[in-house]
């Protein structure tokens, strides 16, 4: 018996080792994310309240809660064109956050060396369910790299109006919208008639064309195709070439010159509040303000997509929009499937529907109708969610960076005369490198 | 040789002393002055984002902001505002001798013509907006007393939106002037006016032949004062009346800096900015030299 007692004891301090192995905690895993401030899963009004009451902090336990030994930490980032610089930075430095909230489309793509590509990490389920991949993927490719994932609301653009002036002017928007340029120039015709200011928009207000970006680019796009869009602003084409891109300045300009927008669409910055006081009958938006201008205007508010400006195209009954907003994994991470799996959840039917109560928009998923998100079927704010899921994305997110600078600078000046649309066209072209 | 000696070491501590007291004045300025205008320098020639990138690309980014379209535009957007210089020099001149002279209610003009100089330029700029607005108040006027035809789109056309903002500036800086010239009116001994007057010079010739050769130095420093800040620090006035729009057709060196920098589109061209920030310095400097060589060569003549 004695000479057993050795092996024994061996034996039973290796069981206990192993035990002690086995019971101890796991590794934990610490995950980073940069949230931008605002337009994110950060509502407009949260930053008032304690961190822990957002939604995103409320997000972040659940998950935490459902993967024991995850933390995330998150780091929210003010100004969210320095977080693509320093994003990319860290990166290069080996030490970007592991998730990063960024913008989708050239911004992204610019920065591809330091982020994850994602094709196998995420779920068929997700590609299937989720809008806007074409927004993340390297050059707006069907096939290209998957750089992230389309996150957060849906910005639809579309046009607001008061129906009081419309019905004043005899039409009834609700039952016979205007569907085609023809259409269009009758109405604001008939309205201009009545004394009041056909479309109000502050063309160069933040030095930005909100008029053509918001609803001249769903035509030009439908003209020209976004792949030709893209084309011209790498140089490879020519937007002086672009016939429809020069059909539509010329149009704009006929707007301008018709009476149809205001004298001083270049200079003015009150349109909202001339809107929403009855001095005008259109004005462009986005889904973020359609709540204020609700409480302004209530029963009075409808909303008016583009009509076509080519009922032969191939691109009918969309709009401009899509995810302006987007989530990265970051190259440098040691979780990439932790990762994935935070964005994915994010992302889940039921994080979208919780995230509804601090930002009201379209939503990224096909698996939810206005009825989930308690909208009435007439509500403005259904109306625009049919058109989430088959917007034109943003051709403004589709021009490098100088390129964009004139195009949101100088476009103002064709509508005013001061520059010819083939003028323009030509600036245009000398930004994407082209003489 | 002893008390050459002694004298030596005398004047060595001196020259030590001046030295040491001058040594923090000359940091500072090395490190908050110097440094960064070398690295602004430096920073032009290459394509410097910001952060990670900044390769050297020799003089591309002058060449390129040259050839650009609106660059000749800028620069006679940022020489058109330089007439403010002038006017509000003027115009402060007449108000300090106004003031000099005691016109009843003076100490109340002194405290009013200042009072623009403490209310911050981005409000100043929002209220001309809105008075030159196509409906706004300046408008309104023109209509009410029959002259449709004037009221136009004040800021819809590079001339007549740079006009209101040199007013604007004007308007700003003239209780400035004023304040200043008549620091320098005040300077002049009494007994320089009691003999011209006792000499049989009226009120022009005392105004030319002695107030203004006497106050060159001081008119000296308030265009060099204005100029520099005319070309520097109109950011405000532009970014709150126009945006630099439509288009360029208000953009000024000062404010292409901002826009080449946290401009729409993404984009931060810092190397281009600071290309950009190097070209105004040199055209301050420039200005200024010359400014100072006219002062010199009217000092002389008076």
């Amino acid at each position: 018996m004695k000479r057993f007692t050795g092996p024994a004891f061996l034996f039973l301090l290796l069981l206990v080792a192993l035990a002690l192995v086995a019971c101890a905690p796991k590794q934990a895993v610490k995950l980073t994310v940069w949230m931008n401030g605002s337009d994110s899963f950060i509502g407009p009004n949260e930053q008032q309240k304690p961190q822990e009451q957002w939604y995103i902090s409320e997000a972040f336990r659940r998950f935490e809660k459902a993967n024991p030994g995850v933390t995330l930490e998150l780091v929210v980032q003010a100004d969210q064109n320095a977080a693509h610089t320093n994003f990319k930075t860290a990166g290069l430095a080996g030490n970007a956050p592991d998730v990063a909230n960024l913008w989708t489309g050239m911004p992204i793509f610019a920065m591809k060396e330091v982020i994850l590509p994602l094709d196998k990490l995420v779920p068929a389920d997700d590609l299937k369910k989720i809008v806007g991949w074409e927004s993340v993927r390297d050059g707006f490719k069907a096939d290209g790299t998957i750089l992230g994932y389309p996150a957060g609301q849906n910005q639809i653009c579309f046009m607001m109006y008061n129906k009081a002036l419309v019905k004043k002017a005899g039409m009834d928007w609700d039952a016979n919208p205007p569907r085609t340029i023809k259409d269009f120039d009758a109405a604001l015709a008939k309205i201009k008639a009545i004394g009041v200011t056909p479309i109000l928009v502050d063309e160069a207000a933040q030095s930005v064309n909100w008029f053509f970006t918001w609803i001249c680019d769903y035509w030009w796009a439908q003209m020209t195709g976004n792949e030709n869009i893209y084309a011209e602003t790498l140089g490879q084409k020519k937007f002086a070439d672009d016939q429809g891109f020069l059909k539509v300045l010329a149009y704009y300009r006929t707007l301008y010159t018709n009476g149809y927008f205001r004298k001083d669409l270049a200079t003015s910055t009150d349109s909202f509040t001339q809107f929403i006081n009855g001095k005008g009958a259109i004005w462009p938006s986005v889904t973020a303000q359609l709540a204020d201008a609700e409480k302004a205007l209530g029963a009075d508010l409808g909303v008016l997509m583009p009509p076509e400006f080519d009922s032969s195209a191939k691109l009918q009954n969309s709009t401009i929009g899509g995810p302006g907003q987007s989530l990265v994994v970051a190259k440098n991470t040691k979780y990439p499937e932790m990762a994935v799996k935070l964005i994915s959840f994010l992302n889940s039917k039921a994080e979208v529907l919780a995230a509804e109560k601090i930002n009201r928009y379209p939503v990224v998923r096909t698996d939810i109708t206005p009825a989930d998100l308690g909208w009435a079927a007439d509500s403005n704010i259904a109306k625009i969610q049919k058109y989430a899921t088959t917007y034109n994305f943003w051709v403004d997110n589709q021009l490098t960076p100088d390129v964009a600078n004139v195009f949101y600078i100088q476009c103002v000046l064709v509508a005013t005369g001061k520059m010819t649309p083939a003028q323009f066209a030509s600036e245009m072209d000398k930004k994407a490198g082209l003489k | 040789m002893k008390v050459t000696s002694i004298g030596n070491e005398r004047a060595r501590i001196r020259r030590r002393e001046i030295l040491l007291s001058l040594l923090p004045v000359v940091l500072i300025l090395a490190v908050f002055r110097v440094y960064p205008i070398v690295v602004a320098l430096a920073k032009s020639f290459t394509n410097w984002n910001g952060l990670y990138r900044s390769d050297f690309i020799g003089f591309k980014n002058y060449v390129d902001f040259v050839n650009d379209g609106p660059f000749w535009m800028i620069l006679r957007n940022t020489m058109i505002l330089l007439i403010n210089v002038p006017l509000q020099v003027f115009l402060g001149i007449v108000i300090a001798l106004l003031l000099y002279e005691q016109v009843p209610g003076w100490r109340i003009y002194r405290a009013v013509i200042y009072t623009p100089q403490i209310i911050s330029a981005v409000i100043i700029g929002f209220l001309f907006k809105i008075f030159f607005g196509l409906e706004g108040p300046f408008n309104a006027i023109l209509n009410a007393v029959g002259l449709q035809g004037l009221a136009i789109e004040w800021f819809g056309n590079s001339l007549t939106a740079l006009g209101v903002i040199v007013f604007s500036i004007v308007w700003f800086s003239i209780g400035w002037q004023a304040i200043v010239i008549l620091g320098g009116l005040s300077a002049i001994p009494p007994s320089v006016f009691e003999a011209a007057i006792i000499d049989g010079a009226n009120y022009w010739q005392r105004a030319f032949r002695i107030v203004i050769p006497m106050l060159v130095r001081v008119l000296e420093f308030s265009v060099i004062a204005s100029g520099v800040w005319s070309l520097t620090q109109l950011f405000p006035f532009l970014f709150s009346m126009t945006k630099g729009g439509p288009g360029y057709e208000t953009s000024t060196l000062d404010y292409m800096i901002y826009l080449k920098s946290f401009g729409m589109g993404f984009g931060t061209d810092y190397g281009s900015a600071t290309a950009v920030a190097v070209m105004l310095l040199v055209l301050v400097l420039a200005l200024t030299i010359m400014e100072m060589k006219l002062a010199d060569r009217a000092d002389d003549w008076g």
